[in-house]
């Protein structure tokens, strides 16, 4: 019996399929695989994501810099900016923060006007539940989202932001 | 005599004992190192005052172990590590050290008194009595277990003060017995013909050493596999938070409906050890109703394998015990602890808490959040050192359940009435709060529309949703709304569970799903069943 295990084991246990890929030096990831990986590869760890995105922008008239430096010369600065992942809104590259009085600002950019108008109108699609304290304006390829207490103050910022982003 | 599996484990002294408690600590299927054990892995813990009519006097307590059963995993199934103890802490001083310990420990034995079934082989005159390789070889119903190999029974001690070190007294049935057993795991409707009346056969009626209830109430004990109850897109959640990405329907929507069909533990079963005891014998006095209860379990810090194993030993363990899982609120070590620290917090003790603080003050949850949804006006929360959850999972809500510690718990008010099965909110106490303003944090209200004190975080019972509970809670829901500014989003993990999916009798979950003829497939079943017993 041991002489049947044995032979079983020879011809089935540790064999690999034929077109099974044997590992080489050449399979290994490259630098550039690690840090700049393609959105559509869901799987991508997080920071690859990020990097992608922000590696491949789109070549646009309104940069989201542009954007933000132009809210900051209308008395309106961004702070804590970070980049926010394009690809849950369907975007190239995303980026915000917070405004001196707390409203959350954000500024995505997308390959074409059609591309951002069709982002601006997923967000207020799927985000519907901040449709109520979040405002969207898309401007060329970019939307601007600005999300906050709907307060007087916040009010009269938010619809100056607007204006200034109109003015790009 | 019985061959039983359980090794004179402290008794003997080995030459492989790590003295070190750090060498071998840790758990749970949240970190890495409890992997290995699954048997010892904690998954879920419900403290809540009793809800099942005429138990008003009760406290349950399920403790959950051996996580995502696949309902057909023969031949073996499920059976409990019987070199392990498993425990359910009491702390009812708030001082953050147990007071009281219930301590499981079991037995595994083959049948025909620890020899295992054979089966006559061969022709007449030339037969050889040969062992089965099935823990079942005919039918089994509460009246007939003839046809049972494997045997699981267990003792359960309470040990009043520390838990090592303390005075432990043996539980009993009222019928006098100390030793009690376990049903086998439903295997399939063939060999378990009616498996919900042969598990009741298993349910015991219990004296609680050290504790008399003026009323003479009793306590209840069951331990055995039950229908895994904790809904969450556990999935997702582990894929990046890969929660509506990118306008796909195949994965939930973060700010859609509670119920989305996304509850990837709908197919599994999982072991519970239920207890329901007097809250009197819980509770240190009445001026101080309220307890923080958590769940370890333990091994011997050595395990020699043996390289010619059998039953009985396949190995031999040694030293003093090792805690390797620890388990009270919720997703507390999956989402909140960091992963070089899993290990460690599983090993830890409440009382030493202080060492996790910057993983509550300072959480990654929210950040990843708004990294993901920022593009669309979500953000974290900018408060720190984040208060509302300390209070949230180290303090207790002041005027709900604190108890004056600081450390991870789950913490009951035992003197708020329960809720009964039909008047219950899946988002328990978290709706007892007046909304914050831009300047106000959110302030508790306990007359509010849709408050249920009794559900989470006071306590936990099966039907309330902690996932979106917890991650609405990280994103400020207590918070004003200046400090969270995103605090007031209704986020959800798109996995839904009310009171409706559990019985509403204990041990309150439901009847493993069998291993046949059929294993449900993910979307087979909804998140709620509706029906109710």
């Amino acid at each position: 019996m041991h002489k049947h295990l044995i032979l079983f084991i020879a011809l089935f246990g540790c064999r690999e399929p034929s077109s099974a890929p044997r590992p080489s030096s050449a399979a290994q990831p490259v630098e550039s695989d690690v840090k700049s990986v393609d959105p559509s590869k869901e799987l991508a760890p997080l920071v690859a994501r990020l990097r992608y995105e922000s590696s491949h922008r789109p070549s646009s008239a309104i940069t989201a810099e542009r954007v933000l430096d132009a809210l900051e010369q209308a008395q309106l600065p961004v702070s804590s900016r970070r980049q926010y992942l394009g690809g849950t809104l369907q975007a190239s590259y995303c980026t915000g923060g917070a405004s001196r009085d707390g409203l959350a600002i954000a500024v995505c950019e997308y390959p074409d006007a059609e591309a951002a108008v069709a982002g601006k109108q997923l967000m207020d699609r799927r985000f519907a539940a901040i449709k109520q304290v979040a405002q969207r304006r898309a401007h060329h390829n970019t939307v601007l989202t600005i999300a906050g207490d709907t307060n007087a103050t916040n009010t009269a910022l938010v619809e100056r932001a607007f204006e200034v982003f109109a003015a790009l | 005599m019985m061959l039983v599996r359980k090794l004179a484990s402290g008794a003997t002294a080995f030459a492989l004992v790590v003295g070190s408690t750090t060498a071998l600590a840790s758990s749970h299927r949240e970190a890495p190192f409890i992997t290995k054990m699954p048997k010892v892995d904690g998954t879920d813990l419900y403290v809540f005052n009793s809800y099942e009519s005429g138990r008003e006097k009760y406290v349950t307590i399920l403790a959950n172990y051996y996580p995502v059963q696949d309902p057909a995993g023969g031949p073996n199934y499920y059976f409990l590590d019987p070199d392990a103890l498993y425990e359910i802490h009491v702390d009812n001083d708030g001082d953050a050290k147990e007071d009281i310990t219930f301590q499981f420990d079991f037995d595994l034995m083959l049948g025909e008194g620890g020899s295992g079934i054979k089966l006559p082989v061969g022709p007449d005159g030339q037969q050889k009595k040969v062992a089965v390789p099935f823990i079942a070889v005919a039918p089994i119903t509460a009246g007939d277990q003839a046809g049972q190999n494997l045997f699981e029974t267990y003792s359960l001690k309470v040990v009043r003060g520390a838990r090592r070190s303390g005075n432990g007294q043996a539980v009993k049935s009222t019928s006098g017995d100390a030793m009690f057993a376990k049903p086998l795991d439903y295997i399939g409707q063939k060999t378990l013909p009616d498996y919900e009346a042969y598990a009741q056969k298993f349910m015991y009626e219990i004296d609680v050493p050290g504790c008399s209830p003026s009323g003479g109430e009793k306590g209840r004990l069951f331990v055995g596999q039950r229908k895994e109850g904790f809904a969450v897109n556990v999935g997702q959640i582990f894929d990046l938070l890969n929660l509506d990405p990118d306008g796909r329907g195949d994965v939930a929507n973060i700010l859609g409906p509670q119920y989305q069909g996304f509850n990837d533990l709908t197919p599994k079963n999982v072991t519970t050890l239920a207890l329901e005891i007097p809250t009197s014998c819980l509770t240190k006095d009445e001026s101080q109703p309220i307890i923080g209860v958590w769940t370890t379990s333990s091994v011997r810090q050595a395990r020699v394998i043996n390289p010619t194993p059998s039953f009985q030993k396949p190995s031999r363990e040694g030293g003093p015990w090792a805690q390797i899982s620890r388990v009270a609120n919720p997703l507390v070590n999956e989402v909140v602890i960091g992963l070089p620290d899993k290990d460690k917090f599983n090993s830890s003790e409440p009382k030493d808490d202080a060492q996790f603080a910057d993983y509550v003050t300072n959480p990654t949850l929210p950040e990843i959040v708004e990294i993901l949804f920022g593009g669309a006006g979500v953000r974290a929360p900018n408060l720190f050192p984040r208060v509302d959850l300390v209070a949230a999972f180290l303090t207790g809500i002041e005027g709900v359940n604190a108890n004056g510690s600081t450390a991870e718990m789950m913490r009951l008010n035992t003197a708020i009435p329960a809720t009964s099965c039909t008047s219950q909110n899946p988002y328990g106490a978290a709706l007892c709060f007046d909304p914050p303003t831009a300047t106000a944090n959110a302030m508790l209200n306990t007359s509010r529309e849709g408050c249920d004190p009794a559900g989470f975080p006071n306590g936990r019972r099966p039907g309330d949703d902690v996932t979106d509970i917890e991650i609405r809670v990280a994103m400020g829901y207590l918070l004003n709304t200046t400090d969270a500014p995103s605090g007031q989003l209704p986020f959800v993990d798109g996995a839904g569970v009310n009171a409706n999916a559990f019985d509403k009798t204990f041990p309150y979950l439901r009847t493993p799903l069998p291993g046949a003829p059929q294993m449900p497939k993910p979307g087979d079943l909804p998140d709620v069943t509706g029906d109710r017993r």
